[in-house]
């Protein structure tokens, strides 16, 4: 997605920094027809499936009035450009927030039969669907086999810890370069040399063919 | 027989010469501004992914809600409080009590600056009337000259504060300008920055209602 000039400018410093007419201005570009859509598909595309349209529309509407406004405050430069970091890590965390609250609410009104006959499967099925304790505990040794390799296998610190991020705690590229205030392109490559290295090993340990 | 769990499909697919779309991918296509180069290889990859397909498919779906209603939404927004452009109260910090020095994590700071020792302060957390959360306990922690803070939760309360955020301040002894603010969930070590001048820098910690 391109950026215009002034939207780079501003990523050089602090958003506590930026000056009145600055915020204005970032804000008057994001509330333009193009900026407006993107953020409605990112609201239903982090909300989760199934979701009503007023619930993207309440999403949407907060990124406007609220979430942008504490993008702005938290944003520190040598990470993601703001716009990343308002709409892919400050929205996203809101949006996964409220998509919670909102499969919470409408658990109570979903039977398991229901559930099934939507989804075409048999009730068993869907049991069966569920985590077992075998594949928890076949988690467990997976993840154990995982912090010994990268334990020992000397593998340079911010590999490891891109990694550690993007794969234990599920962060995606933009989120974990907001973590470790490093450009998005370079987490992506440290987390992939890193993966690259993990995956021979897993394959040799049986793990997979 | 493979993992089968979520870590290792994500593995195999990051590393797969073709790799489904990831989030940010799925949203900038749908909303149509990715640049063309990308375009043509998104488009390529969904054109032989039925998965990525289906999920692009239903992501569109909800896009054409949004062009109908942008009207609507419009006039949702205007009557919405408008965008501060500062802070409107006071924060929370310049009010706090409770403060933890971080002095003691900078002890030879040089000498340790290029090692991978380590240190730790311990800090609490605090309610909004400013009275410690029994069971939460933080702690700053520095590795060579990177420094991370963890927020995590006994067994007995753990349920209970699942999801919730914790805020840390940290300001300078001398001026009570801020140094660093983030909001973090439990259990997780986040980075908050490396290099930091934190000799006479002291912290708080809120928990977020």
């Amino acid at each position: 997605m391109n950026r215009p000039n002034f939207v780079l400018k501003l990523d050089q410093k602090a958003g506590r920094d930026w000056s009145a007419a600055e915020c204005k201005r970032v804000i008057a570009w994001l509330r333009e027809r193009e900026q407006e859509r993107l953020v409605w598909f990112a609201a239903a595309r982090y909300l989760g499936v199934a979701v009503a349209k007023e619930d993207v529309e309440e999403a949407w509407v907060a990124f406007y009035t609220e979430t942008l406004e504490a993008a702005r405050l938290s944003y520190r430069p040598g990470g993601p450009d703001f716009v990343t970091y308002a709409v892919y890590v400050c929205f996203k965390r809101e949006c996964v927030r409220r998509g919670e609250k909102i499969r919470c609410r409408c658990k109570s009104t979903v039977s398991l039969h229901r559930a099934a006959v939507e989804s075409e499967t048999s009730d068993e099925e869907l049991i069966d669907a569920g985590p077992q304790p075998c594949g928890i505990v076949e988690r467990r040794h997976l993840i154990e086999e995982i912090n010994l390799f990268l334990a020992g296998s000397g593998i340079p610190e911010r590999q490891k810890r891109a990694f550690e991020l993007r794969y234990l705690a599920e962060m995606s590229n933009e989120e974990a370069a907001s973590e470790m205030g490093a450009e998005i392109g370079t987490v992506r490559v440290w987390a992939h040399r890193a993966a690259a290295r993990l995956k021979d090993h897993l394959v040799q340990k049986g793990w997979a063919d | 027989m493979g993992p089968g769990n979520g870590l290792w499909t994500r593995l195999k697919n990051d590393l797969s010469p073709d790799p489904h779309l990831t989030d940010v991918e799925f949203i900038e296509f749908a909303a149509d501004v990715v640049d063309a180069v990308e375009a043509v290889r998104l488009r390529q990859h969904v054109a032989g992914c039925s998965q990525c397909a289906g999920e692009l498919s239903s992501l569109r779906e909800i896009g054409g809600v949004w062009k109908d209603s942008a009207a609507y939404l419009e006039a949702r927004i205007s009557q919405s409080k408008p965008v501060p452009s500062e802070p409107k109260q006071e924060a929370w910090w310049a009010q706090a009590l409770a403060w933890t020095s971080l002095a003691p994590l900078g002890r030879g700071l040089a000498a340790m600056a290029a090692t991978d020792d380590t240190a730790f302060v311990d800090f609490a957390v605090e309610n909004e009337d400013d009275t410690p959360v029994d069971g939460l306990t933080g702690v700053i922690q520095r590795r060579g000259d990177e420094y991370y803070v963890r927020v995590a939760a006994t067994i007995e309360v753990h349920d209970r504060y699942r999801g919730r955020m914790v805020d840390i301040a940290a300001v300078d002894n001398a001026t009570n300008q801020l140094s660093f603010q983030r909001k973090i969930g439990l259990g997780q070590f986040v980075l908050i920055g490396t290099k930091l001048d934190i000799t006479s820098v002291k912290l708080s910690a809120r928990l977020i209602p």
